[in-house]
């Protein structure tokens, strides 16, 4: 047990240096500047050397060969330049296990559709829904097996915005564009996407003493249809909020089969509405309420729902 | 410093320095003979309890273990991730970390390993199968038990607080009347395959360890026993609250024991408010009661006490 605070904003990283400025920037992209030769670096390591090639050939050709010239006029004056130059081959030779290309700054489409039927049936019950808005926000790509906090602590892409998205529409819809790092699979620095965490429309920043509605959002889920037995017939309109339940934190998280982000790539969230009412005793549900049925916080059916949302069924990530 | 040295040892120093073999990279290592030694170490929480100051502000239980019965093994050791593995020499085992101390019992030893970053450690808490064997102060009964239904853990134990109530769902009413003093036992009969590695320790996050020249570096395959009461699945930091009451509410037959088999009739929204409880980044999806106990077993492996490790369910 070791309770630490972590600080994951849910707020775009900065577009530009200071770099690697000690702060956690947890989740978001980080070392993000535009940088030598249009590529992204990340002055702030000792490493950085070693990661880019270019810049290290341009500081050998600076300080090896460079002083060679100086000293042309002597009479040994290339057994310093070579000197240089084989030093710097030298070091490039030790570095040359650990040098890998440079991830470069691409967007990519993020769409959504649902899958399945907008229905679920026990028994002579029947929950129709003709409305399921979900919010979908700060979605973080990350390497990690499993995206947590700790563990994803420098997402690989990222879309941060508030979408409201029709759940029901089976037809793969555009939603907005999302910025990352150009992935690559295999070799020393396998650059591959295994999980994402994700909120639903509410945040809970580290400075806030409770969590709210990011700009844009309503509702984390709006679900509106009818509740249909043998002998009622009930409306249904729901609102939800599916909160982090501690700051800092997003409010669900998904794995998948280890995915490439390239500069054409597609993300696709699959939603599947009859999954989050699986949980629901729509029996018990038609007792409550007349006319409409209610939806109770921290009720069962709310905790179900939520549960769905953050356990059992969230949207599934499909790369293409 | 390269300065200083005269253009012919400077040369030289390049050359050797970029030589093909050096291309090829590969640092050298020291090949002095060392050791490993493998404990298995259980959290306080198992030896010790949970006291109700360890809770959740408001839960009021307090918990205790008489029987942690877990399946270990094997434990494997590499140079790095990708490289060949070594395996402790010992048989798939129960052990009871009730009965062990919380400072950790020896169970093996790798000898004559490289000076040096070992970058690997990881182990497995298996189903048990045939083959299996019993730990000190681990019953024939308790292998049979597990090896017949291919668990992996046996938790006994017993929650009580001084003033509360068990209050299963579906239900018309609680099993007491009103808030008073009341235990509950439970008896957790659980299969939990779990792969536990790459690991990291605590302390800098490196993945394995390190062995010393000649010297010995202990390795401890840790177990904690409070993730069952957790309120949201620990994802490298523990951000969580320890809470005790699902556990009460789960008795459905007020019988004063909650058995794995009650759990699994109980949906997880009937147990767990979302207002206190997070499913998010769980091991496996939940919507039992049961997936939940399941999923928080598949947390528990650490190394050397709180450091992380990969977790994989198998």
């Amino acid at each position: 047990m070791k309770p630490t605070a972590a600080n994951r904003p849910v707020v775009r990283a900065p577009a530009g240096p200071p770099l690697n400025d000690g702060h956690r920037h947890q989740g978001a992209l980080k070392h993000w500047a535009p940088g030598y030769a249009g590529q992204v670096k990340d002055l702030g390591r000792p490493w950085v050397l070693a990661k880019h090639p270019a810049l290290f050939l341009k500081r050998a050709a600076v300080f090896g060969f460079g002083r060679a010239r100086r000293r042309a006029s002597t009479a040994r004056a290339s057994a310093p330049g070579l000197r240089g130059g084989l030093l710097w081959l030298a070091l490039l030779s030790l570095a040359g296990g650990c040098t890998e290309s440079p991830a470069e700054r691409i967007t990519f489409e993020v769409r959504a559709r649902s899958e399945g039927p907008p229905a679920l049936t026990q028994g002579e019950a029947t929950l129709t829904l003709t409305r399921a808005a979900l919010t979908v926000s700060a979605i973080y790509l990350c390497a990690s097996s499993t995206a947590s906090i700790d563990l994803c602590s420098e997402a690989r892409g990222e879309m941060l915005p508030a979408v409201v998205v029709d759940a029901l529409d089976p037809n793969p819809i555009r939603i907005g564009e999302g910025e990352g790092f150009e992935g690559r699979r295999g070799g020393q620095g396998d650059r591959v996407l295994r999980s994402a965490q994700l909120s639903y429309g509410v945040q809970w920043l580290l400075t806030a003493a409770r969590p709210a509605l990011a700009p844009g959002a309503q509702a984390s889920l709006h679900l509106e249809g009818s509740l249909e037995t043998a002998t009622t017939l009930q409306r249904v309109n729901w609102r939800l909020e599916v909160a982090p339940t501690a700051p800092g934190r997003s409010t669900a998280a998904v794995t998948f089969a280890p995915a490439v982000l390239r500069r054409d790539a597609v993300l696709t969230l699959v939603l599947t509405p009859a999954a989050w009412l699986a949980q629901l005793d729509l029996a018990s549900l038609a007792e409550r309420g007349e006319d409409e049925v209610a939806l109770e916080p921290d009720s069962p059916a709310h905790s179900a729902l939520v549960q769905a949302l953050t356990s059992s069924a969230p949207p599934r990530f499909e790369f293409r | 410093m390269i300065s200083t040295l005269g253009h012919r040892t400077t040369l030289t120093l390049s050359l050797m320095l970029a030589s093909p073999t050096n291309l090829l990279g590969g640092c050298s290592s020291d090949t002095s003979s060392g050791r490993a030694t493998v404990i298995l170490e259980p959290e306080s929480t198992i030896t010790d309890g949970i006291r109700v100051a360890e809770m959740a502000p408001g839960d009021g239980w307090s918990v205790t273990f008489e029987r942690y019965l877990v399946a270990l093994g094997p434990v494997s050791i590499g140079r790095d991730a990708g490289a060949p593995r070594r395996e402790l020499d010992k048989e798939v085992t129960i052990y009871d970390l009730a009965q062990t101390p919380s400072s950790g019992d020896e169970i093996g030893r790798f000898d004559g390993l490289e000076a040096g970053r070992w970058g690997y450690f990881g182990f497995r808490t298996p189903a048990a199968s045939e083959g299996i064997v019993a730990g000190p102060g681990v019953s024939a009964d308790f292998v049979e038990r597990m090896t017949a239904s291919g668990l992996t853990y046996v938790i006994e134990g017993e929650i009580s607080a001084a003033s509360g109530q068990r209050c299963p769902p579906g239900r018309d009413g609680c099993c007491e009347a009103s808030e008073g003093a009341v235990s509950v036992r439970f008896s957790l009969d659980m299969p939990n395959d779990t792969e536990y590695g790459p690991c990291e320790s605590d302390e800098g996050g490196l993945e394995g360890f390190a062995v010393p020249q000649n010297g010995s570096v202990t390795l401890a395959a840790s177990i904690h026993g409070d993730h069952m009461f957790f309120d949201s699945c620990p994802e490298g930091i523990e951000l969580v609250d320890r809470r005790a009451q699902w556990l009460a509410n789960a008795d459905l037959d007020c019988s004063g024991e909650v058995t794995a088999d009650e759990l699994r009739d109980i949906p997880a929204s009937d147990l767990f408010p979302a207002s206190l409880y997070s499913f998010a980044g769980c091991p496996i999806p939940v919507t039992t009661a049961y997936d939940w106990l399941k999923t928080q077993l598949h947390t528990q492996g650490h190394f050397q006490s709180e450091g992380e490790c990969t977790k994989t369910p198998l």
